[in-house]
């Protein structure tokens, strides 16, 4: 695996399982190693909404291709949030655990998903990565609370797939709004910076994943797979001799 | 008097007979247990009410106002399955017990995608049978197929999968989001498609080895993949022509899926997952193991699209074709590529196919970009042949420089056919490479902005003819030149 999860201003690097904790938040930046997009987190509660990245308290605890972050805020109140990102065994890519205490009620994540410019990161990101001008031509295909994602050029074009948690349908927003989720959320199609988001309700004791990964006869994931594969490392379940490469006919 | 009431008793026996006749070949699927509230999975009964009828001979499937959440229909001989008016039949996600069936083992997957290979794993399927009709003004919603590649059991990836049918209907439906292929016809006999409406993420109709077929006043808006095309695949595991066939009367797009059905025409994304643009376009190919032979294509119209492709890479003979009255508008790239290729994804020892006898005539195109022109290109050795343009009318947006004139295109025979995978094509009109008896005649471009390079370009190509060409209006003495427009520009 070439995988690197950026957690930008954590600027945490996960690669190759060594984990370098350097700065203070849990939005993840896939680099395999071109930038594959970044996953931002949000909380909505009653009309009003706060990027993960802004809260008050980020605690981080770090294993073998793991990190764990544990955030509060005056935000959610006695809220606490679970956050852990594993590295997968059969794909580049991440599988991704939320699980939430104590939320106020009414209470939803809200995540975004953008960015894959296909191109190289010369530095440790420090800051939001998922940026407009990143975004050029990426195309979502959204498949109930799954997305595929296609982006790079015609001649290398790269196929990325996300499985997010079922809430509220998919949608397109517009990369250049994103202040605070519910203006990404609510930001619309008309525009040229597409990113994907959505929100979830949150209920006591959720447990939601995620995962992002590339195709493959070992890495072909429905979302009912996650918990295991989140505990595990992998889910298998091809016959790789089923495997056929398919062309754009 | 007497004579009188026998009258009446024969005729209320004949209306009680023909009433209970109509009664006994009709199977309401509320009766098999149907719930139609979009939660509860309906294929079985559906199933159970298709598997009773075809014991008592076949009849009609009714589905009432409602929406069905399924898994695979398996459809079977004269049966028709009628979707009354606010009727949908919602293709479910699967979960990790229950969903669609298993795709069945393919020795021949190798010579095509997945997607063409397999049949059962579809919402509506049948294999080996005859006389079906899908009919009515219901609504196929595909939403938990799949257009993409996953291969795990359980998963959908067709609306409707016919394999070796004959007698086949559709009409009046409509189907949206549906995966790889709205409608995926291989070996199939005898198929009429008519008006039926398709707005969805990938394939429309796939006409894949099949005989006799009428596709009849249908809109396809399919913004990320091809909307009406004609193939001839392995998929069967013998050789076997698409013959026989017209589409007449079809509108193809590529607007925002799901934005023509609900007739708001949306057109926020303007790229296709291919990173192309929006495609939404008629083709013969790619698949083109076998043959296409006596095609009409007639009075259609393609917005927001890639144009006509009429593609033989894989070793059938492409023959017989007739390409009239077409107007087309917003056109992303080649209104007309034509390319007979060597890419042989047919079984070991396949020659090289044939593309011969075409006429084009009386198209009219209007916004074309221009970077790759209007290709027509053969491979050394294997000429495109008895190709025909007539009474054509193309408005090109233009704009490319005198050194684009001199590019020589790689020849890239065994490449996947895309009018971009010659780059950027060094003519304005038309590129012409391993061709012969072309005729040309009264051709006329628009340009938007001055094209600086030669309208025509001849490439291993002999007896082209080429007859009253005009550039904005006037008159080309040599259609070879670009000189007359470099010297446009120069001023």
């Amino acid at each position: 695996m070439v995988t690197k999860l950026i957690n930008l201003s954590l600027g945490l690097i996960l690669c190759w399982g060594t984990i370098n904790a350097l700065a203070l938040q849990p939005d993840v930046t896939f680099l395999t190693p071109r930038l594959a997009g970044t996953l931002r987190l949000g909380v909505e509660v009653n009309g009003e909404s706060k990027w993960l990245s802004d809260f008050s308290s980020v605690n981080k605890k770090e294993k073998a291709n793991q990190t764990e972050y544990t955030l509060k805020d005056a935000f959610i109140g006695k809220g606490k949030i679970s956050w852990i990102i594993k590295e997968l065994t059969d794909s580049e890519g991440a599988v991704m655990k939320w699980s939430s205490d104590n939320m106020p009620d009414g209470a939803k994540l809200i995540w975004a998903y953008g960015g894959a410019s296909n191109g190289v990161v010369q530095h440790t990101p420090e800051k939001n990565m998922l940026l407009p001008e990143y975004c050029d031509q990426n195309v979502f295909s959204i498949e109930g609370h799954s997305f595929t994602l296609y982006y790079g050029t015609s001649r290398s074009l790269r196929i990325l797939e996300v499985e997010t948690p079922p809430g509220d349908k998919l949608r397109l927003c517009d990369a250049n709004q994103q202040k605070y989720p519910l203006q990404f959320l609510n930001s619309g199609k008309n525009n040229k910076s597409h990113a994907l988001g959505s929100s979830v309700p949150l209920q006591s004791n959720d447990e939601l994943y995620f995962c992002v990964y590339y195709l493959s006869p070992k890495a072909d994931y429905n979302y009912f797979m996650l918990p295991q594969l989140f505990e595990e490392g992998y889910f298998r379940v091809n016959e790789e001799t089923e495997w056929m490469k398919s062309t754009p006919d | 008097m007497v004579k009188s009431n026998e009258y009446i008793i024969l005729f209320s026996l004949i209306c009680l007979l023909s009433f209970q006749g109509l009664l006994a070949a009709t199977y309401n699927i509320r009766d098999y247990g149907a719930v139609g509230d979009g939660k509860a999975i309906d294929s079985p009964a559906i199933n159970a009410a298709i598997d009773e009828a075809s014991k008592n001979g076949g009849g009609t499937i009714y589905v009432p106002t409602g929406t069905y959440a399924c898994y695979s229909i398996r459809l079977k001989s004269n049966i028709t399955l009628y979707l009354e008016s606010g009727t949908t039949i919602l293709a479910a996600f699967p979960t990790q017990i229950d969903g669609y069936d298993a795709a069945e083992p393919n020795p021949d997957n190798p010579f095509q995608d997945f997607g063409h290979s397999h049949w059962k794993n579809s919402l509506i399927w049948a294999i080996g049978e005859h006389d079906i009709v899908i009919e009515g003004h219901g609504l196929i919603h595909g939403e938990g197929l799949t257009r993409e590649e996953s291969r795990l059991t359980g998963v959908g990836n067709k609306a409707i999968a016919f394999k070796e049918c004959h007698n086949i209907t559709l009409k009046d439906i409509s189907m949206l989001h549906c995966g790889h292929f709205a409608l995926l016809a291989t070996g199939v006999d005898n198929l009429h498609v008519q008006n039926v409406k398709v707005d969805t993420n990938r394939d429309g109709f796939d006409i894949d080895c099949c005989r006799n077929v009428r596709i009849t006043d249908c809109s396809v808006n399919c913004p990320w993949d091809d909307a009406i095309v004609l193939k001839s695949s392995y998929g069967l595991g013998y050789f076997k022509d698409t013959e026989n066939v017209t589409i007449s009367g079809c509108f193809v797009s590529g607007y925002d899926k799901g934005s023509a059905l609900a007739a708001t025409w949306e057109t926020y994304e303007d790229v296709a997952p291919d990173h192309g643009t929006n495609t939404g376009r008629i083709k013969l190919g790619t698949e083109s193991s076998g043959g296409f032979k006596n095609i009409a294509i007639t009075n259609c119209i393609f917005e927001r699209s890639r144009g006509l492709a009429i593609e033989a890479v894989d070793g059938g003979h492409l023959e017989d074709v007739v390409i009239s009255n077409i107007t087309m508008r917003n056109v992303g790239n080649s209104p007309f590529f034509f390319r007979l290729g060597a890419r042989q994804r047919s079984p070991k020892g396949t020659p090289i196919g044939k593309m011969q006898r075409i006429l084009v005539q009386n198209v009219n195109v209007y916004d074309a970009d221009s970077q790759f022109s209007n290709i027509i290109s053969g491979v050394p050795g294997h000429s495109i042949q008895s190709l025909t343009f007539s009474n054509i009318n193309i408005w090109f947006k233009g704009g490319h420089p005198v050194e684009d004139g001199l590019i020589t295109p790689p020849k890239n025979e065994r490449t996947y056919p895309e009018p971009w995978m010659f780059g950027t094509i060094p003519v304005s009109g038309f590129y012409i490479r391993h061709a012969k008896d072309v005729i040309f005649d009264n051709v006329r471009f628009y340009f938007e902005h001055p094209d600086g390079r030669p309208l025509f370009k001849l490439d291993d190509a002999e007896k082209i003819y080429i007859d009253r060409i005009y550039v904005n209006g006037d008159l080309v003495a040599d259609p070879f030149s670009g000189l007359d427009k470099r010297k446009e520009l120069r001023e």
